[in-house]
């Protein structure tokens, strides 16, 4: 197993987001949404009906 | 009347890890539920494969899509999932010396997911629900089979936030210290990508469920799929991740190894939560419906980013393990730290099998798949169970089957039986899946469709002649799948002797040897470097340039397919 990365310092800002779960979280799942899921409906909602 | 008190831990004699007695049954029963599963689902699988064959077309297409159904739904989601719940438990349980939060729910979990699969499984074997995994309307199946299917995600969906749970507690209860390990944190980028896969199953699963029992009209195919595939195909970035977990755990086991960097892999951990769930976009490259701009942005663009995070995990893991074995003494030529890896040990050969096939099969036929204009030679055909089988079962399953000779002793506290049987089994398994995976691929670049049962066309009125070597193919692929079938067997033949008659490990016996730290064992010699040519892993550095000129060459070979079969003039 890997060593937990520890120390007396500051943590990183970027150390803070990969310890914070929910965060990730919440991203992990956004960006897809988003990304994936939300743009690609709106494009098949935005196909134009025939005549 | 006398009463035992039995703690509620005990310390493993073969890890040293503390064990939690609850959560260590909930691991047992998702582990043997998933055996057993795989063992019903390789059932199916070998049907297909020897239909598939074109000079044994063993079922009727009847049952040949029922088996190819059932196949699907229990190779790729019951096995895999119900293992994955199992090294969740672990890793949050076990690898942080901690309790699961809330059992209850874990047991709910399990006994949804078990009745879900069930449901689904009556479904199939009924003969009305063939409508592959898929499950594209307007192909309908029986209520019960979505029902089934649903109550299975929401089972896997409450594991999740078990296992974020058992996080919250272990920070709480400061059972560890400073961030998570690794491969625990391995284990949030997997459960981060199920919850997004599990609510992408749940928002279309559920309307069609509704469809199934006449309460809603319509449902629209095109929007079916989108949302489908960010079930379908994420569901299998969840084995990626859980897979590449593995290794590290596998490699810091072996060889007493520490990854390389481990910021630069949480950082490749990051990019898999934030992008590798777009790769669901290259099922949906031959749709009319989606813009080029969605398609290339999900495929072309951000997916790299989630290839360069296996890139970085692909080298960091192999090189980590170099530098270990360099450490402790094998550091002379280029590959002497491979060529002396413990071969015969099953744990380190079916993680390191399991390692390079996924890379150069599974990996480079993804990446070279998602390509817009490449997509097109190959889309619906063959090689799509070519490629995923390279990921799936080359990489995943491979992984899977690796860990389980640790887990055995640790888990189910008996030694591993069959010994023999186990040292050859990687070896079985990988010769036939991976040939399996680059003949049907083979077969796929020459046209031949996917899910169909005859490919011979015989008695259609369109019938469509394909080349003799595409039937050649067909029948090597299938006859390797059938290798592959028996290494899966010896795998639970193994895996069912282990458990109910391999030799007991005693709580109070005495600890197993522990593999050194590499870096303890190299400050015990003194030296000051390692490696040639200024590299700590330069044997690893050459895997790699490999690996990429084979993308390279891989690539342009295909475009240069693509240019013969759009003929201009």
């Amino acid at each position: 197993m890997s060593e937990p990365i520890s120390g007396d310092v500051e943590p990183h800002a970027m150390q803070k987001l990969l310890d914070n779960n929910w965060i990730l979280l919440v991203l992990g799942v956004a960006v897809p949404a988003v990304f994936y899921t939300l743009w690609g409906l709106w494009n098949i909602i935005n196909i134009p009906m025939a005549p | 009347m006398s009463t035992t008190t039995i703690s509620e831990y005990r310390v493993d004699p073969v890890s040293g890890l503390k064990i939690n007695r609850t959560a260590n049954t909930l691991v047992k029963w998702n582990a043997f539920a998933a055996v057993v599963f795989l063992l019903v689902g390789g059932l199916f699988g070998l049907g297909v494969a020897l239909t598939r064959m074109p000079s044994v077309q063993l079922l009727s297409p009847e049952l040949f899509y029922m088996a190819l159904t059932a196949h699907g739904l229990v190779n790729l989601a019951v096995w895999i999932i119900f293992f994955e719940m199992a090294v969740l438990y672990f890793l949050g349980a076990h690898v942080l010396g901690n309790r699961l939060a809330t059992p209850r729910w874990a047991w709910t979990q399990f006994w949804l997911m078990l009745v879900g699969a069930a449901m689904v499984a009556v479904a199939v074997l009924g003969g009305n629900s063939s409508v592959m995994m898929t499950s594209y309307v307007p192909l309908t199946a029986e209520p019960h089979f979505y029902l089934g299917l649903i109550l299975f995600a929401v089972g896997a969906l409450i594991g999740c936030f078990v296992f974020l749970g058992t996080l919250v507690i272990a920070k709480r209860e400061k059972t560890y210290s400073g961030s998570l390990p690794l491969v625990v944190f391995g284990g949030v980028t997997a459960t981060i990508i199920a919850v997004f896969t599990i609510v992408s199953g749940a928002l279309i699963l559920i309307p069609t469920f509704l469809w199934s029992v006449g309460l809603i009209e319509h449902i629209d195919p095109m929007m079916y799929r989108v949302v489908w595939w960010g079930f379908g195909h994420s569901s299998q970035q969840i084995n990626v991740v859980t897979h590449i977990s593995i290794w590290y755990l596998i490699s810091s086991l072996v060889f007493g190894a520490k990854p390389m960097s481990e910021k630069v892999s949480r950082g490749a951990f990051l990019l898999y939560i934030l992008f590798l769930q777009l790769g669901s976009a290259h099922h949906l490259l031959s749709d009319p419906g989606l813009t080029s701009a969605w398609k290339i942005f999900n495929t072309s663009y951000m997916i790299y980013l989630a290839v360069l995070a296996s890139m970085i995990h692909g080298l960091t893991v192999p090189g980590s393990i170099e530098v270990a074995q360099r450490k402790k003494g094998l550091d002379a030529g280029l590959f002497t730290w491979l060529r002396k890896a413990p071969w015969g040990n099953p744990i380190f050969s079916g993680m390191f099998l399991s390692l390079v096939g996924f890379g150069f099969i599974g990996g480079i036929t993804g990446v070279v798949m998602s390509v817009e204009q490449i997509n097109m030679i190959i889309h619906n055909t063959m090689y799509l169970p070519g490629h995923f089988h390279g990921t799936l079962v080359v990489g995943t399953t491979m992984a899977f089957m690796a860990v389980t000779y640790w887990l055995i002793p640790v888990v189910f506290q008996r030694k591993i039986a069959l010994a023999g049987m186990a040292k050859w089994q990687p070896y079985v398994f990988s010769l036939g899946a991976w040939v399996f995976s680059i003949a049907l691929m083979g077969a796929g670049t020459m046209g031949v469709q996917r899910r169909h049962a005859d490919i011979t066309f015989a008695g259609q009125p369109l019938a469509y002649q394909y080349p003799e070597i595409a039937k050649g193919l067909m029948d090597i692929g299938e006859i390797f799948g059938v290798i592959m079938s028996v290494g899966a067997v010896m795998f639970i033949v193994i895996v069912l002797a282990s458990i109910f008659t391999g030799e007991r490990i005693a709580e109070d016996s005495a600890p197993w040897p522990k593999v050194e730290d590499a870096d303890v064992v190299f400050e015990k010699t003194g030296k000051k470097h390692i490696g040639i040519w200024g590299m700590e892993a330069p044997g690893t550095f050459v895997l790699a340039m490999i690996l990429f000129a084979t993308i390279i060459l891989y690539y342009f070979i295909n475009f240069k397919y693509l240019s013969t079969v759009w003929g201009m003039s």
